[in-house]
C-alpha cells in the first residue's frame, strides 16, 4: 500500500521547514499563555505603586526589567499589557475582517452594488494612513473600546478589496457554474462554494494584519487617544517612560521591544503561512 | 495629456467633497455643544443661544454643511473652539512644517531605499545585499515613535549631535536640517526595507535584459549602463510604492510630530481631539486627505515623465 500525502499534510510539511515562521509561532504561543495566565506569571500587582522603589534600573533585585516613574514593576506591566494588545489586535482584526469579508463578497457578487461599497471603500482609503482611526477615535472620544472600533474600521476597506477581486475572479469559475446548474441558492453559492476557496489569502491577510493592529493601537494610546493610564498598555507605558527618557531610558526601551518583538512575530507567521498555503505566491 | 489631466483633476473634486462630507458630518454627530464651549463656563443661556445663532449653529444641518462649504471655498475654516482664532490663519503657519516632514521622509526613504537597492541588486549576496531582509523584517515591525524615542535618546541626549526637538530653524540651513534628521528618520525608516526589496527585485529583472547586455557589449560605463538603461526602466514599480507610502508618511506625520514636538498640522490634529476642538480637525483632516489625493495624482503623472512610453489620452 502506498503512503499518501493529503493537501493539509504536505502544508505542514513546508511549514515547519520555515525556521522563522516556527520560532515565531513559538513566540506568540507564549505571548497567549502569559497573557491568560497573567495573575499567576507576575511577580507584582501591575498597578500597586512602591515610591520608594521608583526608577530602579533592569537587573536590579525583585524586578527582572526594573520598575517605572511610580516604583510599578515592568515586567508584571508587561506581561498584563500582552493581555490588551493582543485581545486589540486580534478583536479588531476579527471585527474589520467580518465585516470587509462581506462587503467585498458581496460587491464581488452583485453587480449592482459593487460601485457603490467600492466608492465608499474608495473614500475611506482617501485618508491617509492611521487618520482614519484617529477620526473615529475624535467621533467617539478616546479610550481603548473606540481604539478597537478606529482599527477595525481601519482595516474594513482592505479586507473588502481583497475579497472582492477573489470574489470577482472565483465567480468566473466552473464550479461555481456547476453548483448555480444544480439549483443552489445565492447565499449557499457565495458562502459554501466561493468563501472557502478563496479565504486562504484572507487569513494570510489577517495574520499580518494582526501585527499592524497593535502597532497602530499602540501609536493611539501612546498619543494619548487610546488606552488610559494606570492601564499597563504597552504604547501607555512607552507614552510615560517618554517623560523618563534623560534618566531612565528602559522605561521606554522595554515596551518598544516587546511590541517590536510580537509584530514582527505575527508578521513571520503570516509570510510562513502564506508560503506553506501556496509556494507559487513566496518571493 | 492634457486631456488626461483635466479628466483626472475633475476625478478629484468628488471625492475630495466626498472627504468634506463625511468630516463635516461625523464631527457633526460628535458629542458637545460648540457654542457652549466658545461661550465658555460661565455664560448664560441667552449667550450661548446668541453665538449659536451667529455661527449658524441653529440650521438646519444640510444648511450648515453647505454654509461650510461655500465657506470653506473662500478659504474660511472656521473659526478655533479654543483659541477664537481663525482656523485658516492657524493652519498655513503649521501646513509647511507638517509638508518639510513628510517629503524629508519620503527623501530618506528614496535616498536609503533606492541606492541601497541598486547596490543589493549589482552586487548580489554581498553583506549589504544579506542584512537587507533583516532590516527590512525589523522596519515594518518597529514603532516609529518608539524609534523616535530612542534615536532621541541616543544621538539627542546621549550623544549630543542632534536637537531633541522642534523645528526651530529655518528649513535650508544646517541647523534646520539638524532638526529634521530624527523625525524624517523615524517616520521614512518604515519604508525604506520595502523600498529597497522592490528595488532589487526590479532591478535583477532589468539587469537580465537584452538591452543591458547590449549596454554592456558596447563598452559603456557601469554607471551609465546602472543609472541610464537599467534604472530607469526599474523604476515604475519603486515609483508606485513610494506613492502608496505616501499615505502612510502623511497619516504618521500625527505621531511623529508628537514625538519630535512639531508645530504641524499633525500635532494640530492631536491636540484638537483632545480639547474637542471641532473645526480645527475638521480643517487638519480636511487638508492631510487633500494633500494625499494630489500627492497621489502626481505620482500618476510621474509615470510619462520616467517612461517616456506611457502616454495618458
Amino acid at each position: 500500500m502506498t503512503k499518501t500525502t493529503s493537501l493539509w499534510q504536505l502544508q505542514m510539511r513546508r511549514f515547519r521547514k520555515d525556521r522563522l515562521a516556527v520560532a515565531s509561532l513559538i513566540i506568540i504561543f507564549i505571548l497567549v499563555a502569559s497573557a491568560i495566565l497573567a495573575p499567576l506569571i507576575a511577580p507584582y500587582n501591575p498597578t500597586s505603586q512602591r515610591m520608594v522603589e521608583r526608577r530602579l534600573p533592569p537587573g536590579s533585585s525583585g524586578h527582572l526589567l526594573g520598575t517605572d516613574g511610580f516604583g510599578r514593576d515592568i515586567a508584571s506591566r508587561l506581561v498584563y499589557g500582552g493581555r490588551i494588545s493582543l485581545t486589540v489586535g486580534l478583536v479588531s482584526v476579527g471585527v474589520g475582517m467580518l465585516i470587509g469579508m462581506a462587503l467585498g463578497l458581496i460587491a464581488g457578487y452583485f453587480k449592482r452594488l459593487d460601485n457603490l461599497i467600492m466608492r465608499v471603500m474608495d473614500i475611506l482609503l482617501a485618508f491617509p494612513g492611521v487618520l482614519i482611526a484617529i477620526i473615529v477615535v475624535a467621533i467617539l472620544g478616546p479610550g481603548l473600546y473606540n481604539v478597537i472600533i478606529a482599527i477595525s474600521v481601519f482595516s474594513i476597506p482592505m479586507f473588502a478589496r481583497l475579497t472582492r477581486g477573489a470574489t470577482l475572479s472565483a465567480k468566473e469559475e466552473t464550479y461555481v457554474l456547476a453548483a448555480r446548474s444544480l439549483g443552489a441558492s445565492t447565499s449557499r453559492i457565495m458562502l459554501q462554494h466561493i468563501l472557502p476557496n478563496i479565504v486562504s489569502p484572507i487569513i494570510v491577510f489577517a495574520t499580518v494584519r494582526i501585527g499592524v493592529s497593535i502597532l497602530n493601537a499602540a501609536a493611539l494610546s501612546f498619543l494619548g487617544i487610546g488606552a488610559q493610564p494606570p492601564l499597563p498598555e504597552w504604547g501607555v507605558m512607552i507614552s510615560e517612560g517618554r517623560d523618563f527618557l534623560y534618566t531612565s531610558p528602559h522605561m521606554a526601551f522595554v515596551p518598544g521591544l516587546a511590541i517590536l518583538i510580537v509584530v514582527l512575530s505575527f508578521n513571520l507567521l503570516g509570510d510562513g503561512v502564506r508560503d506553506a498555503l501556496d509556494p507559487h505566491q513566496s518571493h | 495629456m492634457t486631456a488626461y489631466l483635466l479628466r483626472r483633476i475633475l476625478v478629484l473634486i468628488p471625492t475630495l467633497f466626498a472627504v468634506t462630507v463625511i468630516t463635516f458630518f461625523a464631527l457633526h454627530s460628535a458629542p458637545g455643544d460648540p457654542a457652549s464651549i466658545l461661550a465658555g463656563p460661565q455664560a448664560s443661556a441667552e449667550d450661548i443661544a446668541n453665538i449659536r445663532h451667529k455661527l449658524g449653529l441653529d440650521q438646519p444641518v444640510i444648511t450648515q454643511y453647505f454654509r461650510y462649504l461655500w465657506k470653506l471655498l473662500h478659504g474660511d475654516m472656521g473659526i478655533s473652539l479654543t483659541t477664537r482664532r481663525s482656523v485658516t490663519e492657524m493652519v498655513v503657519v503649521r501646513y509647511p512644517n507638517t509638508v518639510r516632514l513628510a517629503f524629508a521622509s519620503i527623501l530618506i526613504t528614496i535616498i536609503l531605499g533606492v541606492s541601497g537597492g541598486i547596490i543589493a541588486a549589482i552586487r548580489p549576496r554581498s553583506i549589504l545585499d544579506n542584512i537587507t531582509t533583516p532590516i527590512a523584517l525589523v522596519g515594518v515591525a518597529m514603532p516609529g515613535f518608539w524609534l523616535g524615542l530612542m534615536l532621541m535618546y541616543l544621538f539627542g541626549i546621549k550623544l549630543r549631535w542632534l536637537p531633541v526637538a522642534g523645528f526651530t530653524h529655518p528649513a535650508w540651513s544646517w541647523a534646520g536640517i539638524k532638526d529634521i534628521i530624527m523625525p524624517a528618520f523615524s517616520l521614512g525608516f518604515l519604508g525604506v526595507a520595502s523600498v529597497l526589496r522592490l528595488t532589487r527585485s526590479s532591478m535583477l529583472d532589468v539587469l537580465g535584459k537584452e538591452y543591458v547586455r547590449t549596454a554592456w557589449s558596447k563598452g559603456l560605463s557601469e554607471w551609465v549602463i546602472i543609472t541610464k538603461h537599467a534604472f530607469r526602466n526599474a523604476a515604475i514599480p519603486v515609483v508606485t510604492i513610494l506613492g502608496m507610502r505616501m499615505g502612510i508618511f502623511l497619516g504618521g506625520t500625527v505621531i511623529i510630530e508628537s514625538v519630535f514636538a512639531i508645530n504641524g498640522v499633525g500635532r494640530m490634529v492631536l491636540r484638537s481631539i483632545l480639547t474637542r476642538d471641532y473645526p480645527v480637525l475638521a480643517a487638519s483632516v480636511l487638508l492631510i486627505a487633500a494633500t494625499f489625493v494630489i500627492v497621489n495624482l502626481l505620482v500618476d503623472l510621474s509615470y510619462s515623465v520616467i517612461d517616456v512610453r506611457i502616454r495618458y489620452d
